[in-house]
C-alpha cells in the first residue's frame, strides 16, 4: 500500500550522494584549491548543487516526517532522521538503521518496498 | 499511549523530558531565520553590486549621454560623464533637507556651463548647513560626474530669491540660472578626468562626497540563489514548527488518532 518507505530510501540515497559530493569534494575544491586554478571553478560552477540538495532534502524531510508519523518512533530517532540529512555520510548509515527497523517493526510498510 | 485527563492535557507538554525537544525547536527555529535573512542580505548585496555596475563604466563626454536639450535617456541613469566647462560660482544654490549617515543637511550645488552655453547642475557634496559650505569653485570645470536626471516637481521653493531650493528640479533652477539648462544633474566624483592632466577640478574640497540616487534596477537574475536559498531556509524552519506540533499532538497530547497503517 504505501510508497513511503521506498521514497523514503530513495530520497536518501539521493541526499546523501549529493551531500557527500559536495561537501567533500565541491566547497574543498572551491575553498581550498590555488585561485583562479580548474579546480577552483570546478568548485564555483558545481557548488549550484548545494541548492538541489537544499530541495531533495526539504522532500526527504517531508517524507522522512510522514514515515515517522506511521511508525511512531521516539523524537530522538525521528531527529537521528532528520538531521541525518545535513551531515555528510551519516545518512548511509542511517537509511540501513531505518530500514532494519521497519522490516522489524513494520513489515507492513516494507513490503510494498 | 494511556488517555489523557481532558481537562489539563496540555501540560503534559510541559513535562521536564519533552524539554530538550522544546529547545531544539526553538534552536532551530531561530537559525533558520537568521540564516534566511543572512542568505536575503547576500542578494540584496549582489543586487546593489550590480546596479553599480553603471558608475563603474569608463566616462564619454556629457553631450555624448545627455545633450543640452535632449531628454534624460535611460542609459544616462548612474553613468559617468565628463563635465568640462566654466563654473558658475554666483549662482551656487543649496538643496535642503538631504540626509546622509542620519543626518539632515543640504547639498552644494554650483552649475557648470559648457560649451554649448547650456549649463548642468553639479552637486559638489554635502554639509550640515550652507554656511559650512566651503567657497566655491571659479574658472575652469573639468571633472568626472554620475549623471542623474533632475528631479520632479513635487515640492514648491518657498522663497525663490534666496539661495536654497526644495529640489533639483529645472524648474526650482530656472528663476536663478540665465541660462539654459540641461535635463540631469552630475554627481561631482574625485575620479581622474581620462585624458586630462592633473587633478580633476571638481569642487569637491571640503564637501561629503554624495552617492547616487537612482541607478538603473539590477538584472533580474543577479543573486538570484541567494535568494532561494533564503527561502529555504524559511521553509525549512516553517516545517520544523509543523513537525514538532504534529509531535506533540499526536505523540505527548494524544489528541489525534493514531494514523494506523493497513
Amino acid at each position: 500500500m504505501s510508497k513511503l518507505f521506498p521514497a523514503y530510501r530513495i530520497l536518501a540515497l539521493i541526499v546523501g550522494v549529493l551531500l557527500a559530493f559536495c561537501a567533500l569534494v565541491i566547497t574543498p575544491a572551491r575553498y581550498l584549491a590555488p585561485d583562479g586554478s580548474g579546480l577552483q571553478h570546478f568548485g564555483e560552477t558545481w557548488s549550484i548543487l548545494w541548492a538541489v540538495h537544499g530541495w531533495v532534502f526539504i522532500v526527504y524531510v517531508a517524507v522522512s516526517f510522514l514515515l515517522w508519523r506511521q511508525t511512531r518512533w521516539t523524537a530522538p530517532f525521528a531527529l537521528l532522521v532528520l538531521v541525518a540529512g545535513l551531515i555528510p555520510l551519516v545518512i548511509f548509515w542511517v537509511e540501513r538503521a531505518v530500514t532494519r527497523r521497519i522490516r522489524a517493526e513494520h513489515p507492513e510498510l516494507a513490503s510494498a518496498g | 499511549m494511556p488517555p489523557d485527563a481532558p481537562a489539563l492535557p496540555a501540560t503534559r507538554a510541559l513535562a521536564p523530558r519533552y524539554w530538550i525537544i522544546h529547545l531544539l525547536l526553538v534552536g532551530a527555529v531561530a537559525a533558520c531565520v537568521l540564516l534566511g535573512r543572512w542568505q536575503l542580505g547576500v542578494w540584496s548585496d549582489h543586487r546593489s553590486a550590480d546596479a553599480e555596475q553603471v558608475t563603474r563604466q569608463q566616462p564619454v563626454a556629457l553631450d555624448d549621454v545627455l545633450g543640452p536639450d535632449a531628454a534624460f535617456p535611460a542609459a544616462g541613469l548612474g553613468r559617468p560623464v565628463v563635465v568640462a566647462g566654466r563654473w558658475d560660482p554666483a549662482h551656487t544654490v543649496f538643496v535642503s533637507d538631504r540626509e546622509r549617515d542620519g543626518r539632515t543637511g543640504v547639498w552644494v550645488v554650483t552649475p557648470v556651463v559648457t560649451s554649448s552655453g547650456s549649463a548642468i547642475p553639479v552637486v559638489r557634496g554635502w554639509v550640515p548647513n550652507p554656511g559650512e559650505a566651503p567657497a566655491p569653485p571659479r574658472g575652469a570645470a573639468d571633472l568626472v560626474g554620475l549623471l542623474q536626471p533632475a528631479e520632479g516637481n513635487d515640492t514648491a521653493d518657498s522663497d525663490p530669491h534666496d539661495d536654497v531650493i526644495p529640489e533639483l528640479s529645472t524648474v526650482d533652477l530656472l528663476p536663478r540660472a540665465p541660462y539654459d539648462l540641461y535635463g540631469g544633474y552630475a554627481l561631482a566624483t574625485d575620479r581622474a578626468v581620462p585624458g586630462a592632466s592633473g587633478q580633476p577640478r571638481a569642487g569637491t574640497a571640503g564637501l561629503e562626497t554624495v552617492g547616487p540616487q537612482h541607478l538603473p534596477g539590477a538584472d533580474a537574475t543577479s543573486g538570484l540563489r541567494n535568494l532561494f536559498y533564503a527561502f529555504q531556509w524559511w521553509i525549512f524552519g516553517a516545517f520544523a514548527v509543523f513537525m514538532w506540533w504534529r509531535w506533540l499532538e499526536e505523540d505527548v497530547l494524544g489528541r489525534r488518532a493514531s494514523p494506523r497503517p493497513r
